[in-house]
């Protein structure tokens, strides 16, 4: 069977099984999203049996489940209880959210990552590799939530940077370029204290495997045959170092949904996260099975994307 | 053709803030001459500082001081166009085949990579010159569109050599060469390198451990213990 066909087929089932395990799991979480209404003596035990057996909360396990998949293929992917509406729109609008912000923050992180690695590896023991190391040793010292409050600090400080929200209010009423300079300014403190989480992972990674390719006999040879640095850098050393980098740019997109937890909740981003806290807090349970789905589909397709990507990229792994 | 004076490398161990932090001599000011046409074996136990000479002598390694003079010019001082046009004339064969070839290339690219460097020929042409270049060290054409990986050690040390020899260098440093390949292989190796040799006026730098090998092939032997040349047969 073809590679790709293969971990295809095995993605499928790698999510029919997470999606099983999220169900038992969420299922197996004591309460339900009615049990509060018990609490008010004017609502009677038959109106809340009512309600369960209408939002199907009393069907079994297996029924629940297959009830589900069946609302996933019509798109709806369960009921929102706290929404009294389809899941599915709830969670992919607070998804979207979430990509705008971890989407920006990854691919800044990247930006800077490649460069700065690919500089650093190619000055061992010198200023650009001081400056890497100290970064990255900084970076990783200094907890998330720390940085997220310190910029929270100076948001309030300087008040420039809104706090909290993608947008503004009027945000409708604003022309194009208010508008990018709303949403950047929004997005800015959030996008840079994710960054400033990814960006030592990143380095370090590029900045080890070109290391480890530019000490390699081949691009000695290579050096030996007269080749100008850039080129011996971009052409040569880069796609040899490509390999871990690929699989890490994956699992970079694979926790775009997952990634910005606390960040989202120090700056109060209307994400993912802050959905799925409430949705577990409420129990909630279609939202909170399909917030954890949604996030291993991204893993998932993260995985797969990378796998993709090595084997149109890299001979060897077409040759086994 | 090339002289070596005096030349001395060091290599820091340990980061710059550790209390052990050392310095090791590579090189203690070592000179060396290899005559046009001549083959020069290096010998020595692991760690005296062979290949360390060898790449300074390829400039893929900096020495801390000292000459490295070839053909009256020190390659020390040239300035970068100057050192990528005098490439050309000395080029290094590794021990590992398979480490030295971009994996990613097929056995004609890693043949032609030396001429799309330093050249601007064509591609038909680089193509053509490159199969030439295999066809003369015994590898057919028809298998240059074959991964560098799939083929045999043996193989690929001649395709190594191929690559080495189709920018028409002057000297060829060859860094424990063909101390991992069987007797057999070996000994067709030794052969193609003598016939190349003579009939492409080659000065070579054999670096080994092996004193039989050294002996069989080299005019001249320069032995090397802890950095130094400790002794220098005109045989």
């Amino acid at each position: 069977m073809p590679y790709l066909v293969r971990r295809v087929l095995y993605s499928i089932f790698l999510l029919l099984g997470v999606s099983v395990l999220t169900f038992v799991f969420v299922d197996l979480a004591p309460g339900q999203f009615f049990d509060e209404m018990r609490l008010d003596p004017r609502i009677s035990e038959a109106t809340i049996a009512g309600l369960r057996s209408q939002y199907g909360l009393d069907l079994p396990l297996p029924a629940k489940y297959l009830q589900w998949l069946r609302s996933v293929a019509k798109g709806e992917c369960g009921f929102s209880f706290a929404y009294n509406s389809p899941a599915a729109p709830i969670v992919w609008q607070r998804a979207q959210n979430t990509l705008l912000l971890t989407g920006t923050a990854t691919l800044a992180a990247w930006l800077i990552a490649i460069p700065f690695g690919i500089w650093s590896a190619a000055k061992p023991r010198r200023a650009p590799d001081l400056l890497a190391a100290g970064t990255i040793s900084t970076l990783l010292a200094i907890p998330e939530l720390v940085l997220g409050l310190l910029l929270l600090l100076l948001a309030v400080r300087s008040g420039y940077f809104p706090v909290g929200g993608v947008v503004a209010l009027d945000f409708s009423q604003m022309n194009f370029w208010s508008k990018s300079s709303d949403l950047a300014r929004h997005i800015f403190l959030p996008g840079l204290c994710l960054t400033a989480g990814l960006l030592p992972l990143l380095l370090s990674h590029v900045r080890a495997s070109m290391t480890e390719v530019l000490e390699s006999p081949f691009i000695q040879a290579t050096r030996g045959h007269g080749i100008p640095l850039r080129r011996l850098l971009l052409r040569h050393a880069l796609p040899a170092a490509a390999n871990p980098l690929i699989s890490l740019f994956g699992f970079s997109l694979g926790i775009l949904l997952s990634s910005s937890l606390v960040v989202e909740g120090i700056f109060g981003w209307p994400g993912l996260g802050q959905l799925l806290i409430e949705a577990i807090l409420q129990r909630d349970f279609y939202v909170v099975v399909d917030a954890a789905v949604l996030a291993t589909v991204f893993l998932i397709s993260g995985n797969l994307l990378a796998d993709t990507l090595l084997y149109v990229m890299d001979p060897r792994i077409r040759i086994d | 053709m090339l002289e070596a004076r005096h030349v001395s490398k060091c290599y820091e161990q340990g980061r710059w803030y550790s209390r052990n932090r050392f310095r090791v001599t590579a090189l203690d000011d070592v000179s060396l001459t290899i005559h046009p046409r001549s083959t020069v074996a290096l010998v020595g136990e692991s760690g005296a500082g062979k290949s360390t000479l060898g790449r300074c002598l390829a400039r893929l390694e900096e020495p801390d001081s000292g000459e490295i003079r070839f053909e009256g010019r020190d390659l020390l001082t040239l300035r970068s166009k100057e050192l990528f046009a005098a490439r050309r004339n000395i080029q290094f064969i590794f021990q590992d085949s398979a480490m030295a070839m971009n994996p990613r290339l097929s056995a004609s690219e890693v043949v032609e990579e030396p001429l799309l460097i330093q050249t601007s020929i064509a591609s038909r042409a680089r193509q053509e010159q490159a199969h030439a270049m295999m066809e003369q060290v015994g590898i057919s054409p028809q298998w240059a569109r074959r991964s560098a990986l799939e083929f045999s050690g043996g193989q690929r040390q001649r395709l190594a050599i191929a690559r080495a020899l189709t920018l028409k260098p002057r000297l060829l440093i060859l860094d424990e060469a063909l101390s991992s390949l069987d007797l057999p292989i070996q000994a067709q190796i030794t052969k193609l390198l003598l016939d190349l040799q003579a009939s492409l006026s080659l000065a070579y730098l054999f670096i080994t451990h092996d004193l039989g090998l050294a002996a069989r092939l080299a005019d001249r032997i320069a032995v090397m213990r802890a950095g130094s040349i400790v002794g220098d047969d005109h045989r």
